[in-house]
Formats: structure tokens, sequence, C-alpha cells
């Protein structure tokens, strides 16, 4: 009896083992050719309710991802760390994602391939932001403060650490805490955080709303216009749908020419996809650019500040992450 | 010998299941299930690389382990003190008890990590608002158990506690506490599992340091052994502190085990 219990233990935990194997495996049942010879023609896309999505959430409001025979579903996610992990697990086809996430998670033997950039630094479009009243005046009084940031060892962490080297400091010096960019501003006002690295239109929200100030711009020097975000598939997907690619990659650069020359369409756009956010706020938010092509010279610069820091331990060829020069 | 074998028979499950583990892993070669012994190899990387006269623990694991297991048990001991108190009062005031019991049951029935914001805003991220959040998450199986033991006393000794005229302090020794303990040790024992859970949840989010801070660092640097490693330790964590609870257990209600048969 003893024994035969052993043995059903053995057989269930085997059984256990088995399963999560099998869930590894992913086996996503590419959905059937279409009409227009996609391999598959839904897609899953994981972005984040910032600004740098816009092209995704323009494509997909003016049809043109219909009109390249897609149907594609975007699920809101909080940073492009987490996303990627969606990615690669299988529950995403493709997401928006910052590319020092991009290029962390290549160096961790994950193959990522980016299809299509999205989103570009300008002056003031992410800044790091204090309370109202807050004693800290410049980025070297964080010593030993704690900074909000929408994922660790992100664009956030990086673009901070380069302006914590700029005023003496590291990253050791500050604490960061991992916080979603919409509840920051309760971060601040709480004094959980001293500080909060922010996008628009949070950034615009939180001075208007609780009248956080601005402590400094982190997308200067070697930050200066600096690629921030893009859209990754995993090599696999790419491999097995070049077709299906290629069409979101027609699709992403029709809807992202009109973000680049049409910034109304931005504004319309935002709040629709972003909690909190009017028309009125819309209009005076500060704006990246949306670069119109994929070029692997300026990706490089993310690896190799990377690099610099400690965050890579080895150089990483941006070209290597491209799947050609298509945009 | 005997005994030696039984704890084998009991055991053989695990090296079949780690082989079986460690086969279809590399047959496999998932990133996201790495094998066995690659975890291996990581939690040797990430706490026991450091230099030979601090027995070669890593600044992560004297900074990150301690201080998790600290908040646990500086949490659970809180909880059980008060969960305790409070319990052998509302236990002993039935009509106290018919007040509260409503609050308690409601406060019971919140799920504890939605509370987080609440504490982070109450308390500075730290120490502080973790062990609040794992005594306000936990306290209440060690306070309704508290409470039903000390209501079902059994009437010989209220009478006989009477009888002897013994005082109020006394009672509360000698009669109440004693006779609720083996409650009181259940509510204890689910508090301690939850305690672990909550101290990982507490470290996960608004966290700088600790076990679940590390997990949350090894994903974000896309390092899966790192965070198979983490979710080893934690097991690991949970196993040794549930066999010492027991053990202590044994001990402190061998008397009650004994008292039960002579009468």
């Amino acid at each position: 009896m003893r024994f035969r219990l052993a043995g059903r233990a053995v057989v269930a935990g085997l059984a256990a083992v088995l399963t999560l194997s099998a869930c590894g495996g992913s086996d996503a049942k590419t959905d059937t050719a279409s009409a227009s010879g996609l391999e598959k023609t839904k897609i899953t896309i994981g972005a984040l309710p910032i600004p740098d999505s816009a092209a995704l959430y323009i494509a997909n409001k003016r049809g043109f991802f219909q009109k390249e025979g897609l149907t594609v579903d975007i699920q809101v996610v909080q940073g492009g760390a987490q996303a990627q992990q969606g990615l690669f697990g299988g529950s995403l086809d493709a997401t928006q994602t910052n590319y020092v996430s991009t290029f962390l998670a290549a160096s961790a033997g994950n193959k990522p391939k980016i299809i299509s950039d999205l989103y570009q630094a300008t002056p003031n479009s992410f800044n790091l932001m204090v309370a109202k009243d807050s004693s800290i005046k410049s980025p070297a009084d964080l010593k030993g403060k704690k900074i909000a940031v929408n994922s660790l060892r992100n664009i956030g962490t990086l673009s901070v650490t380069s302006v914590l080297k700029t005023h003496g400091l590291t990253d050791k010096d500050v604490e960061f805490l991992e916080f979603p960019f919409p509840d920051m501003a309760g971060k601040l006002e709480q004094g959980v955080v001293d500080a909060a690295w922010m996008t628009e239109p949070h950034l615009t929200a939180v001075q208007k709303n609780i009248g956080a100030q601005k402590l400094a711009d982190t997308m200067v020097d070697s930050t200066a216009d600096f690629p921030i975000a893009g859209v990754i598939v995993t090599e696999d997907f790419a491999n097995k749908n070049p077709k299906t690619v290629a069409a979101f990659q027609r699709a992403v650069a029709e809807a992202q020419k009109i973000s680049a020359s049409d910034r109304k369409a931005v504004e319309e756009i935002l709040p629709t996809y972003t909690k909190g956010i009017d028309a009125a706020t819309a209009a005076v938010i500060t704006l990246g650019t949306f670069p119109t092509s994929l070029d692997a010279t300026r990706l490089q610069r993310v690896a190799d500040l990377m690099l610099e820091q400690g965050l890579l331990k080895s150089k990483i060829e941006a070209k290597s992450l491209l799947l050609g020069n298509s945009g | 010998m005997k005994r030696v074998l039984r704890a084998a028979g009991r055991l053989w499950a695990v090296p079949v299941v780690l082989v079986v583990w460690e086969l279809v892993t590399r047959a496999a070669e998932n990133l996201s299930f790495p094998p066995p012994t690659t975890i291996a190899a990581s939690m040797y990387e990430m706490w026991l690389t450091g230099p030979p006269e601090r027995l070669w623990l890593t600044d992560a694991a004297l900074e990150n382990i301690p201080a998790s297991v600290g908040r646990l048990l500086a949490g659970w001991v809180l909880a059980g003190v008060i969960g305790t108190a409070v319990g052998l009062v509302l236990g002993r005031r039935p009509l106290y008890f018919r007040f509260v019991d409503p609050l308690v049951q409601f406060a019971r029935a919140i799920p504890p990590p939605m509370l987080l914001p609440f504490f982070m805003a109450l308390f500075a991220i730290g120490p502080q608002m973790q062990i609040n959040v794992i005594v306000f998450g936990i306290i209440w199986p060690v306070l309704i158990n508290a409470a039903e033991g000390a209501r079902h006393i059994d009437r010989q000794y209220v009478d006989t506690a009477r009888v002897f005229g013994l005082s109020l302090k006394q009672r509360l020794f000698l009669l109440v506490l004693p006779a609720a303990m083996p409650k009181i040790f259940a509510g204890l024992r689910v508090s301690l599992s939850l305690a672990l859970i909550l101290m990982v949840i507490s470290e996960l989010v608004g966290s700088t340091d600790g076990i679940g801070f590390q997990l949350l660092d090894a994903q974000r640097s896309y390092d899966l052994p790192g965070v198979w490693g983490t979710i080893v330790v934690l097991g690991v964590l949970g196993y040794v502190l549930n066999s010492a609870f027991l053990a202590a257990e044994r001990r402190v209600l061998s008397w009650h085990r004994t008292a039960k048969q002579t009468t």
C-alpha cells in the first residue's frame, strides 16, 4: 500500500514536470493562410499607454492593419521588460519595448528581432520629476534617495544613471523602484518615492495636478536624441511568418509617417488609450520624434551606452537584431 | 539503520524527479525552463562566490536573505503575540466577540496584497511597511483560532479553577492559555506559510532589498536561471520554517497529548 502511494506520487510528479516543460514549448497554432497569403492574420501585440505606441493605435484605427489583412489586438502592458517576458513566453506575438530591455534580453540568450522603430527622444520628453516642495534641487541631491522607474534595468534606469554620472553619482547611490507610469504622481505626492522618471502625457499631468517640478531632462549628452522604443518579435516568429511581419511593418510605417508629420493625429489618438488625458493636455505635451526608418547605427548607441554602464557584459551588434533594411 | 532506510524510501522520488526534469529541460532547450544543474550553478554564482572569510557568502546573500527572513519572523512573532492576546480576550468575553466578529471576518476576507498601496502611503517603503503588511495579512488565523480555543474550554477545568479560587492572572496563564494552545499553534502554522507569501509579495512591489527584490531583478535582467534559483530558495525556506515549527510544536505541546491521555 505504501509503495503504491509512493508510486502514485512519482507519477503525479512526473506529470507535473512534463506539463511544465510542455508549457514552454508553446507551439502556437498559426492561423491557416488567408486570401492575402499571410501565414498568420491575427496578431496580439503588447503596448504601453504612452505616446511611443501612437502609430500602433493609429494603424489600428485608420484601418492600415486591416488593409494588409491583419487583425491586431493591442494589449496594454506596464513596461517593455514585462512585455518581453510575455513575448518569449509565447503569450504575445509582438510587443512594443524599449531598446535597453531588448538588448538585455538578447544578451541573456533570447532572440528578439526589431521590426519597426517607434520613438526617439527629444529634449524634455523624459524627465526626472520631484514633488512640489521637494528639497532636492539638483540631481546631485539624489544620493540615498528613491527614484521611481516603470521597470528596473531599462531605458529609465539607463538614462537616469547617465544623468547621475554627470553629477558625480552612480546608480549605487540611489534606489530604483518599479511603478507603472500612471501611479507615479501618487507615489510622489505621498512621498513614497523622492523622484520619478516620467514621460508624457504623465509629465504634463503631474505638473498640472500636483505641481511637481522638473529636476532634470534625462535625454541630454550621451542620451540626446536617444532611440527609445520599437516593436520586436522573436526570431522564431519572424522566420515562420515572414509575410505577416512584412505586412505589419508596412502598416506601421504608414502610421508612423502620419505620427511624424501630423502632430494633430497623435493628439487625437492619445486620449483614446491613455487614462485621464484630455484633448487640452494632449495639445501641450512634449512629444518625441517618430522615426520612419529602422537604423542600426542609431540603435548601436543604446548597446554601447549599456556596455559602458556595465549593463551589458560584452558588445552586441545592433545589426544582428534587425531583419533587414525594411522599415 | 531502519530509520535511514525509511527516510531514503520517503525521499527516493526527489532524485528521480530531478533527473527527469534535467533530461526533459535539456531536450526542450527552452530558455524559460533551464535544467536543474544550470539553476544550481546560478544559485552558487549568486550566493556562494563571496570571500572565504565570510563563508563564501556574497553581498547579495548577506543583504537579501537575512533581510527577508528577519521581516518574515518579525511579522510572524508580532502577529502571533497580538493575535493570541486579542483572541483570548474575545474568546472569554462572548459579548465582545459578538461585536467584533463581523469586523474580523471582513478584515480577514481582504486579500492583503490589495492593501499594499495603502500601506506604502502610510509607512515609508522599507521594513516597517513590509512587516505591517505581513502582520495584517497573517494575524487572522491566529486570532480566530485563539478565540475558538479560549471559548471552548472544558467546563470541568473552569469549574475546578473557580473552586480553587484562582485569580484572573492565574486563570489566564494556568487555564485559558494552555487550553487554547493546540488551537493557537494550528493558527500559527497557517500564518507562517502565509507570512512567506506576503514577504515575497511585499518585496516584489516597492522594495529595494530582500529575496523578492532579487527575484524581480533577475527577471528584469532576463536571468531565468536566477529566477528559478530564487524560487528554489523560497521553497527551501518554506520547508525549513515549517519543519522547525513542527519540531517546536511537538516539544511545546507534548504535555498536552499526555494530559489528554490521562483524563
